[in-house]
């Protein structure tokens, strides 16, 4: 990497744009970006809203932790992974895993390692919120 | 050696509704591990299943579950992550 990773834990809406802005390099051909936003269902039930919690400083460690080894596995240049907390409605963005690099091989595949590696690992929890209840996920009997 | 450490417990999502706070303090003795001090504060409050998928984190680490416990540290439980 050409750069040390950008990485955060935000409060405030920001946009696949402003990310992808971060990882802009001279030496960039490619740049790819994954997108998670809040989906209208889960397990068949009709989901409101979203709301996100995550131990912010371990979080924070984690991301860049996980960016640096993906800095290691694939030719990149640069790399940002930027995860909204607190309550989003349908359609809002929630995270943006963004990679720069030469060719495109190496930025589609860093930019999938690094939200399935999220997602395994970094302390951040989904409430989903129906239109009679909310549970946080995987934190329930039926799970 | 006997005595008593004092740490902070971080708590998040589940846990944190369940118990209804963010943060607390808790004076333990000094051999007990942090799957211990789980179990007395939220043993009685989750399912097997979720005790089970919990992890344990010391100072923004995770940690193995019979980790010790000293002075100052601060505890945080982990339920199963869920995020993207």
């Amino acid at each position: 990497m050409n750069a040390e990773p950008h990485i955060a834990i935000r409060t405030e809406p920001f946009t696949v744009g402003e990310i992808e802005e971060l990882v802009a390099d001279p030496a960039n051909g490619a740049v790819c970006s994954f997108s998670g936003v809040v989906r209208n269902h889960a397990a068949g039930r009709a989901v409101v809203a979203l709301e996100y919690d995550a131990h912010i400083p371990m979080a924070e460690k984690l991301m860049r932790t996980i960016a640096l080894e993906i800095g290691g596995e694939f030719a990149i240049n640069r790399f940002a992974i930027v995860h909204r907390i607190g309550k989003m409605t349908v359609g809002e963005l929630v995270v943006v895993v963004s990679a720069g690099a030469a060719h495109r091989d190496a930025a589609f595949a860093a930019a999938r390692a690094g939200i399935d590696r999220l997602k395994e690992r970094v302390p951040i929890w989904k409430k989903e919120y129906f239109a009679d209840g909310a549970e946080w996920v995987g934190a329930t009997e039926d799970d | 050696m006997t005595g008593t450490v004092t740490v902070t417990i971080q708590l998040f999502a589940i846990y944190r509704e369940l118990l209804g706070q963010s943060e607390m303090t808790a004076r333990i003795d000094a051999d007990q591990s942090v799957a211990d001090l789980f179990g007395q504060i939220l043993g009685q409050r989750t399912t097997p299943k979720l005790r089970e998928a919990t992890l344990f984190a010391v100072n923004e680490e995770y940690v193995p579950a019979d980790t010790p416990l000293k002075d100052g540290d601060r505890v945080a439980f982990i339920p199963p992550v869920s995020g993207g």
